[in-house]
């Protein structure tokens, strides 16, 4: 099988791990992966921000840039929902565009999702024994693309102990633009959340979104809270990397 | 009430210092939240339910011209009287009028957010009449002037020590009283209001158009009272209220009192059809229905904005918001706050006067999947900022930003390039892996209360180079 | 404003005109599911105490005024109001109990009422059972028979007769208010104490 992948903008730019670990995932689950290098970003900052004929014509160069290929797969839920959920509205009167969008949002799939409906698998030869892991669920992740079980079944069966935090599923506050927009907002909420992790007392944090680590870990590093943070690929592949190693 | 949703963002950072509010709200939406989320696994119809309410309220605004006309016929038949108002100065002119002509002197009023938008007890104090709130949220607000801050826990930004200290000093009660004492006293003060009271002013959560019912929905008994013991009923409602058929009115009361409160049914649910009628010696002589645009028909006439106002008033988009949990409801600057607030308050207000408010949200998507009639809240939050861009609202660097931004997430080559750069010169200003010190305005306000990663030495797509041909990996 | 105005300015902004077709509103697909007689009086207990309220069955009722008496002393109650129905007019009310002066004054408001909801554990009530008796008085007691037991607001809806009352008030347990840090607290304006005394089988 083979299968683009779409690194993300903020994974590509501030999280390359994120998108090689993504890389050695799949291949370790036999697909093969191709990085189309033309990608940018798939537009999301414009247009949550409201400038819906800037992020039109992102959109326009990500569905030429993604022609073609079976699936796509991305490190990231906030990214796949732009492309799920709002391509195809921003093309709603341009048919042709539609369609293609239409098509592209049936073939993306975030990496978990991905791993555990499309591949089949929950058991991926991983070790996380030991481990207790508090999975944030990114907002744009669980309500716009439907992923709530995946990341659990797989961190679960590299057995980790899944740690169900407080307010796990309530927003980290990131929100892109909104984050600095409304600043102060932003990081209180950030805060609220940062506390519960505290408080879990999780070894790692993990989500599916580098965007929601990024703002949770840049929180908890200035209130002095040291639970590890890692995106769901980065610990899996680790995981298997273990596995790896013992065997 | 004063608006101030100019200053969204300077309230909010107020409300985020104010460390007794932060608790207050964050006990107050967790309870809420908790007893909601329950309340709805019970119904595994829940999601029908919840569709067909949406669908029955669009369908109603849709046709709305029709089901008022029917509502105001009904009501006239029963011999009630229909006034309307075409805004708040004109809603004020008619119920001043209708309490001066009845020898009104004090007025019982129960919860209504719309009399709150109107200002209607500062209009009755201006012609002499003596307006009392006789909900206990309400009254706490009264009597330390307040205005609420949720839909429906008005007073929910109040601490007990803050309420016990205000009833000691109004009321007399102890300086340590619990909260039995402080409901009791609030009961027998109130209670002599509704006796001498000459009319009560209560807001219509259904006005039913078929048979003309009004459809109250509370918990203390104070609508009942409301409703009862003065000469004189007078029910305000905006125009978009109206649902076709009694029959609809099971599914709608069980997603609002299941999301509103966490309630299988709320305590008290009246139908009222009519004033008293030859043979009944109890209830209202007189009965009166005021119907308010004050706006809502430009919003109606919005096919976007029009979903807004299928809105029953539950709150429950407020309890889940993230953003409203941490600065609660007064620092959205009006009567209505959290996402439906700002999704509303834009098309009653217009967008320049309220133009930060679709801005207080993460598009976290929480609101729009309790709504219970299922307005597209998340949706209709970008359409608010859509507009803004489109009429110039975002202002010059932002506009500026975005077009660059644009321009180059479409040339590849220009996008390694530039970001390249980016990554130099972020570097350049980190430590440890952290930025340190933004000198972009972006960045300055993350970095105040949060850090931020250094950039990559080696984005992914260099890394991709090697990789592409690594076969180690395996 | 006018009513024509008005209506006029909601028929503009829709972009409709006199006389334009209105299509039927959507309609709910009927699921009631079947109910066994004798589950509605468990069922309604249960909810009604769920909801604060208490639930007393008695066999016939002759056994109310026992019933009453019980609760008179238990709450040491005096002055009484009573609603309109039949059903209560004919009742054997316990001697401490006297008839209220004046409304404001009674401590036990009885009434019958005209449904039992069974799914919410809910009483309807009209009248003067609505107004007063069931309202101004710290303690509300109903009595109810089996047969004004049903499933839910639907059927009772259904079964409301050609005339819609002038008021019908659907009560759940007994007044409350969280309005101070949402914690509950009852009696804060209607009735602190709700019981309902279910009469099994009416007769002697």
């Amino acid at each position: 099988m083979r299968v683009a992948l779409f690194a993300t903008c903020l994974a590509d730019q501030l999280f390359p791990e994120v998108a090689v670990a993504t890389v050695r995932l799949l291949r370790h689950l036999d697909v093969e992966v191709d990085f189309p290098e033309r990608q940018t970003c798939c537009g999301q900052p414009a247009y949550n921000a409201g400038y819906h004929q800037e992020s039109r014509d992102i959109a326009a160069h990500h569905l030429e840039v993604f022609a073609g290929y079976e699936y796509v797969v991305l490190p990231s839920g906030s990214c796949g929902a732009m492309v799920k959920s709002h391509y195809p509205e921003l093309f709603a009167e341009a048919p042709e565009r539609y369609s293609s969008a239409r098509d592209l949002a049936a073939r993306t799939f975030e990496l978990s999702t991905f791993i555990v409906e499309v591949l089949g698998r929950a058991e991926i030869g991983a070790d996380l024994g030991g481990l207790r892991a508090s999975y944030h669920d990114s907002c744009h992740a669980l309500r716009f693309m439907g992923v709530r079980e995946a990341p659990r079944r797989l961190l679960q069966a590299a057995g980790a102990e899944l740690v169900e935090t407080e307010g796990h599923d309530v927003c980290c506050g990131f929100g892109g633009l909104f984050s600095v927009k409304m600043a102060a907002i932003s990081a209180a909420m950030a805060e609220t959340k940062a506390h519960n992790i505290a408080a879990s007392e999780a070894d790692v944090l993990t989500s599916t979104d580098a965007g929601c680590l990024m703002q949770l870990q840049g929180s908890m590093r200035r209130q002095g809270i040291g639970t590890r943070v890692e995106h769901l690929a980065e610990l899996l592949w680790h995981g298997v990397e273990r596995a790896g190693a013992a065997g | 009430m004063k608006i101030t949703t100019k200053t969204f963002a300077a309230n909010a950072r107020e409300a985020l210092n104010d460390t007794q509010l932060k608790t207050a709200m964050k006990r107050a939406t967790a309870a809420f939240v908790g007893k909601r989320n329950q309340a709805v696994a019970e119904r595994e119809d829940f999601e029908e339910l919840r569709s067909y309410c949406g669908a029955v309220k669009a369908h109603t605004l849709d046709y709305l011209d029709h089901y008022l006309e029917q509502l105001v016929t009904s009501v006239e038949r029963l011999g009630g009287q229909v006034h309307f108002a075409a805004d708040g100065v004109e809603a004020n002119q008619i119920v001043r009028e209708l309490a001066l002509t009845n020898d009104v002197e004090t007025v019982v009023k129960a919860k209504s957010m719309l009399s709150e938008e109107i200002e209607l007890n500062e209009a009755l104090e201006a012609a002499g009449v003596t307006p009392i709130e006789t909900d206990l949220g309400e009254y706490i607000l009264q009597l330390d002037h307040d205005v609420p801050s949720h839909i429906i826990g008005p007073a929910i930004h109040k601490t007990k020590e803050q309420i016990t200290a205000l009833f000691h000093e109004h009321l007399g009660t102890p300086e340590d009283a619990d909260i039995p004492t402080l409901t009791a006293a609030a009961r027998q003060t109130l209670r002599e209001g509704f006796l001498q009271a000459d009319m009560g002013i209560t807001g219509v959560n259904f006005a039913v158009a078929e048979t003309g019912t009004l459809v109250l929905v509370e918990n203390e008994g104070n609508i009942r009272l409301t409703t009862s013991l003065p000469r004189i009923h007078l029910a305000i409602m905006g125009l978009e209220k109206v649902i076709p058929r009694l029959e609809d009115l099971p599914a709608f009361l069980t997603v609002l009192s299941r999301s509103a409160t966490g309630q299988r049914a709320s305590s008290y649910v009246s139908l009222l059809t009519g004033a008293r009628r030859p043979g009944e010696e109890e209830g209202p002589e007189a009965f009166h229905l005021l119907i308010i645009d004050n706006g809502r028909s430009a919003v109606l006439a919005d096919p976007k904005l029009r979903d807004a106002l299928r809105c029953i008033r539950c709150g429950a988009c407020l309890n889940s918001c993230p953003v409203y949990q941490q600065v609660g409801g007064h620092a959205y600057g009006w009567v209505y706050s959290g996402p439906i607030g700002a999704v509303l308050d834009p098309g009653l207000l217009g967008l320049e006067e309220t133009k930060q408010l679709p801005q207080a949200s993460s598009l976290c998507g929480a609101c729009g999947e309790v709504c219970p009639v299922k307005i597209p809240l998340p949706e209709l939050l970008i359409e608010h900022r859509r507009r803004a861009v489109e009429r110039g609202l975002s202002g010059r660097p932002e506009r500026a930003g975005v077009g660059a931004f644009a321009f180059v997430a479409t040339r590849p080559r220009l996008w390694e390039l530039s970001t390249a750069m980016g990554r130099g010169g972020g570097r350049a200003l980190s430590r440890d892996g952290y930025l340190q010190g933004g000198w972009l305005p972006l960045l300055k306000s993350w970095l105040e209360e949060r850090d931020f990663p250094a950039p990559a030495a080696t984005s992914f797509r260099q890394r991709w180079r090697e990789l592409a041909t690594d076969r180690d990996d395996r | 404003m006018k009513r024509s105005d008005f209506i006029d300015r909601v028929r503009g902004a829709l972009h409709r005109s006199v006389g334009d077709p209105v299509e039927p509103a959507p309609v709910l697909r009927e699921h009631q599911d079947a109910w066994d007689p004798d589950a509605l009086a468990a069922r309604f207990s249960a909810e009604l105490e769920a909801a604060g309220g208490r639930a007393i069955a008695v066999a016939t009722k002759a056994e109310v005024s026992p019933a009453l008496e019980a609760l008179a002393d238990e709450f040491g109650l005096e002055r009484y109001l009573l609603g309109g129905e039949e059903l209560v007019a004919t009742l054997n009310l316990p001697s401490r109990l006297r008839p209220a002066d004046e409304p404001a004054e009674a401590d036990i408001g009885i009434t019958g009422a005209r449904f039992g909801l069974a799914d919410t554990g809910t009483v309807v009530l009209s009248g003067r059972s609505a107004r007063l008796a069931g309202l101004l008085p710290m303690h509300h007691v109903i009595v109810l028979t089996r047969e004004q037991l049903v499933p839910s607001m639907a059927e009772a809806l259904a079964r409301r007769g050609a005339e819609t009352p002038s008021s019908w008030v659907q009560a759940t347990g007994p007044s409350r208010t969280a309005d101070i840090e949402l914690t509950l607290s009852t009696g804060v304006h209607g009735p602190g104490v709700l019981v309902v005394m279910l009469v099994l089988e009416i007769g002697e």
